[in-house]
């Protein structure tokens, strides 16, 4: 009994001192073998390490990562594509979780080389992504039981917007993504920040889809007032970030917007821009609520992710 | 000196730019111990002929040649240890001491070596010949116009050339600073240097000039002793100058416009 | 020997004693400034835990893979803006003159910019230096090209040509701007703003050599510099082939400017400020104020990254701010001293 006893003792401080093996996002093999002091890059990133219960460990953050709140209150280490491998390392971390795109690669490598472990996370458009990211997470963190809650609790929020999506009746409401960069230009994005992923989520029609097909657009261009009032929105949709005000008034300023059906009566929604843009745990739960803004709210919505 | 002093010779002189021919057919010899001094009104060709003279300008027709080599085909450092060239003075965009300014006539004979002392004692020595020595901590900027125009004198000195060639080295100077500046030149003619100087004072020119050369529309009209050249019917002829020529108490020849 | 001549001796005595004691002040200044600037940092390492450190560990990392090469490119590329400053100047004759004047900084920030838009991933990383200095290089063979007319390159034809250059340049990189995607754009925009925070040994070595090859080509420079001042037909006749003489000038500072920009891209003011600096300190003799303004272009590129890095700590200052804030102020001063530049 004794002996077993041990063997079992021993087995599980082997199992604890296990490090957690993970392919990170860009292909690589990293052992983490400890969580004590994390440094997390992306706000994506940091939100769901916070989801895993990973909360207290994140000892500084990047300038993006702002949710949950209590994020704040941990030193900002800088843009999480310019990084600063210094300023990272003087916060002594035992792991480095930064979401596709940190870097640059030079001061990734000087990190590894501090023996400091860095896992990269990917950064999703789809939902099937944002399952893997989770999972992908929670195995680099032994959270393996709570990763999959938390992939439950997607489903659960996705199943729901399904049967809202079905009882959908009428038209889908053509629906704009405009990017406030310029108060004087409008912005419409193409790819990787186009807004266009969640639209279709929610169950939208993405009015801008034949602007970005036509502009061959990659990044974020200023469109002509015309082409905004061809794409006959029904909805403006904003991204808005969490220091900056934003009013309706700024965007049916934008040049084409008042023209618009949407500009016309004033039908706008700004959604915070994380919760908006990152195919996370949260996904289900933000497309519900630009599926009702878009369908069942009129006038000027605002959309936190609190 | 034991060793004639080479020689500056012109043949068939020529310079053109576009269609427009500026001199035409000029020679001339000029060898060390005499001050030549080169007249005529504007426009006719006197900077030019110094500028290819000096080597600056390639001749489109004829060549020039110093001791009996032509000098333009020199690389240019060793051009600037045998000729130096005084043409009038620029400004300045660093505040150089005057000193400093006169030191730079040594850097052709600075290249691959340290500067010793005797590289400033040259540079003093023309500081004193120019009498501009008491200028020599004011930053040159700020000189006057006389004054500037004897520290670059002093340059050209310090370079200790063999061949001297200044383009109105009296502009600006007032008279007693005139006749020294002449008196210096006609000193360094006399040590063996071959000088040619650009005047545009006729009288300064026949006071202190062994040969004058007179230019007329790109061509030389005569070369020879001032009381030669120096003639009422050629002053007419070429300056349009109604004169008298007068006998000046040293027996040369003195110009006096008439009205 | 005469008293006035005596008198003009002490004189030239005072002054190279001026040159020679800033220069050597600066020179003092430079090795305790980049043990301090290596001492320092966000990373906490205390004076006393120097002993242990050196002997390995993560402390010993941050000292020589970040700290040491960082700091040792900001005194390069520092002392390349100064030195490359002060040539132009000369060359120029005018206290005025900026690397950034005849299209040398645009040139380096559209090789760099074709190569981030071109390119992604590592290669991008990699080649951008390579990118930048390619730019900068082939920015001022054009320019030469276009100003080089009957054998002559006059310097109001070359500073035109280099603006009009840059105006283009600048417009072209707008536009790529556009086409490009939304993360190169922003990473291309903070390249601009100047900075050393990536800097490693892999691309501080052979920038280093180069850059070290430039600064000995431009330094070699100095004494034809002082003729130049006297005007181009002055020099010539003091025996300097001056077509010859500039195309070298130029092909130095293209060099030097290029590693400077492929260090830390394009970081305003040093190449105009420490020249005039040390003219101010001690005077305009090229021999000593060409090293003088390396020295000081030096000093000032080590203490300027050092505060990017603690001012905001554990954020960075992009660079450029820094030195416009505090170059501009301290320009502006010197203007209305009235000081003889």
């Amino acid at each position: 009994m004794k002996r077993s006893l041990v063997l079992l003792m021993g087995l599980l401080s082997l199992a604890l001192a296990q490090p957690y093996r993970v392919t990170d996002a860009t292909g690589k093999e990293v052992s983490v073998r400890s969580l004590e002091r994390i440094v997390s890059l992306g706000g994506g990133v940091t939100e769901l390490l916070f989801a895993l219960g990973l909360g207290d460990r994140v000892v500084a953050r990047d300038t993006s990562s702002y949710f949950p709140p209590a994020v704040l209150s941990r030193p900002d280490v800088g843009l999480f594509f310019r990084l600063n491998a210094e300023a990272i390392l003087a916060q002594r971390p035992t792991v480095v979780f930064g979401a596709e795109g940190s870097g640059p690669p030079p001061v990734l490598a000087q990190l590894a080389a501090a023996g400091v472990p860095v896992v990269i996370v990917p950064e999703p458009s789809d939902v099937e992504g944002a399952k893997r990211k989770i999972r992908l997470l929670a195995q680099a963190t032994g959270r393996t039981a709570r990763g999959e809650e938390i992939v439950r609790g997607l489903e659960r929020d996705l199943l729901a917007l399904r049967s809202k999506l079905s009882l959908v009746q009428g038209k889908k409401p053509r629906t704009l993504y405009i990017y406030p960069r310029d108060p004087r230009n409008t912005f419409i994005c193409g790819n990787e920040a186009s807004g266009a992923a969640l639209i279709n989520l929610a169950g939208a029609v993405n009015a801008g889809g034949a602007i970005q097909a036509a502009a061959g657009l990659r990044g974020c261009a200023p469109i002509s007032a015309e082409a905004v009032v061809a794409a006959r929105p029904e909805v403006i949709l904003v991204p808005f970030f969490p220091d900056q005000p934003v009013s309706l008034e700024a965007v049916l300023r934008l040049p084409g917007v008042a023209q618009t059906p949407a500009g016309q009566q004033g039908r706008v929604v700004a959604m915070e821009v994380l919760y908006l843009s990152t195919f996370g745990h949260r996904v289900g739960r933000a497309a519900l609520d630009l599926h009702n803004a878009l369908f069942e709210r009129q006038g000027f919505v605002r959309i936190s992710g609190q | 000196m034991s060793v004639q002093p080479p020689t500056l010779e012109a043949h068939r002189l020529g310079y053109r730019r576009g269609a427009r021919w500026l001199l035409r057919g000029i020679d001339l010899r000029l060898s060390g111990g005499e001050l030549a001094v080169l007249l005529g009104p504007n426009g006719a060709g006197k900077t030019t002929l110094l500028r290819l003279l000096a080597g600056e300008l390639h001749p489109s027709e004829g060549e020039v040649r110093w001791g009996g080599r032509p000098l333009g085909q020199l690389p240019p450092l060793a051009q600037a240890r045998e000729r130096a060239v005084f043409s009038q003075h620029q400004e300045l965009a660093f505040p150089f001491s005057a000193y400093e300014v006169a030191f730079l006539g040594r850097l052709p004979h600075l290249e691959g070596r340290p500067e010793t002392s005797h590289d400033h004692q040259v540079t003093r020595q023309a500081l004193h010949q120019t009498d501009s020595a008491h200028l020599a901590e004011r930053a040159y900027p700020s000189l006057s116009g006389g004054e500037a125009v004897r520290v670059a004198l002093a340059r050209v000195l310090a370079q200790e050339p063999r061949l001297l060639l200044l383009d109105e080295p009296t502009n600006h100077l007032d008279p007693p600073h005139q006749l020294e500046v002449l008196r210096l030149l006609l000193a360094q003619s006399r040590a063996g240097r071959t000088v040619m100087a650009v005047l545009h004072d006729l009288n300064l020119a026949a006071l202190f000039a062994d040969r004058l050369l007179l230019l007329h529309q790109g061509r030389l009209v005569a070369d020879g002793p001032p009381a030669e050249v120096l003639t009422a019917g050629r002053l007419e002829a070429v300056y349009g100058l109604k004169a008298a020529v007068m006998q000046h108490p040293s027996g040369r020849p003195w110009v006096l416009p008439l009205l | 020997m005469p008293p006035l001549s005596q008198a003009l001796e002490a004189a030239h005595a005072r002054r190279l004693r001026r040159y020679r004691l800033v220069l050597l002040a600066l020179g003092l200044l430079l090795l305790p400034s980049l043990l301090l600037a290596l001492g320092l940092g966000v990373y906490r390492i205390t004076w006393q835990e120097w002993p242990q450190v050196l002997q390995g560990g993560e402390a010993y990392l941050v000292l020589t893979q970040i700290r040491l090469p960082r700091v040792l490119l900001a005194a390069l590329v520092g002392g390349l803006w100064g030195l490359s400053g002060a040539v132009l100047q000369g060359l120029f004759r005018t206290p005025l003159a900026d690397p950034a004047l005849i299209g040398m900084g645009a040139g380096g920030a559209l090789g760099a910019a074709l190569w981030s838009f071109g390119m992604s991933g590592a290669w991008m990383l990699y080649g951008l230096p390579l990118a930048a200095l390619a730019g900068t290089l082939l920015a001022v063979a054009l320019v030469w090209r276009l100003a080089y007319r009957e054998g002559q390159v006059q310097v109001t034809t070359l500073i035109l040509v280099g603006v009009i250059f840059s105006t283009v340049a600048g417009a072209l990189i707008g536009l790529l701007g556009l086409l490009g995607g939304e993360a190169q754009s922003r990473d291309f925009t903070f390249w601009t703003q100047g900075g050393f925070s990536g800097s490693n040994w892999a691309l501080v070595g052979p920038l280093a050599g180069l850059g070290l090859l430039a600064g000995g080509l431009l330094l070699r420079l100095a004494p034809w510099l002082n003729a130049l001042v006297l005007g181009e037909r002055e020099a010539r006749m003091l025996g300097l082939d001056v077509v010859r003489f500039k195309r070298r000038a130029l092909w130095g500072v293209a060099l030097a400017v290029g590693v400077a920009v492929a260090g830390g891209g394009v970081i305003a003011f040093v190449g105009l400020l420490a020249p005039q600096l040390f003219r101010w300190l001690a005077g305009p003799d090229h021999r000593y104020a060409l090293p003088g303004a390396l020295l000081l272009g030096a000093l000032l590129g080590v203490w300027s990254d050092l505060l990017a890095r603690l001012l905001a700590a554990p954020l960075e200052v992009p660079l450029s701010f820094l030195t416009a804030l505090v170059g501009g102020p301290l320009f502006l001063w010197m203007l209305v001293q009235r000081v003889r530049l």
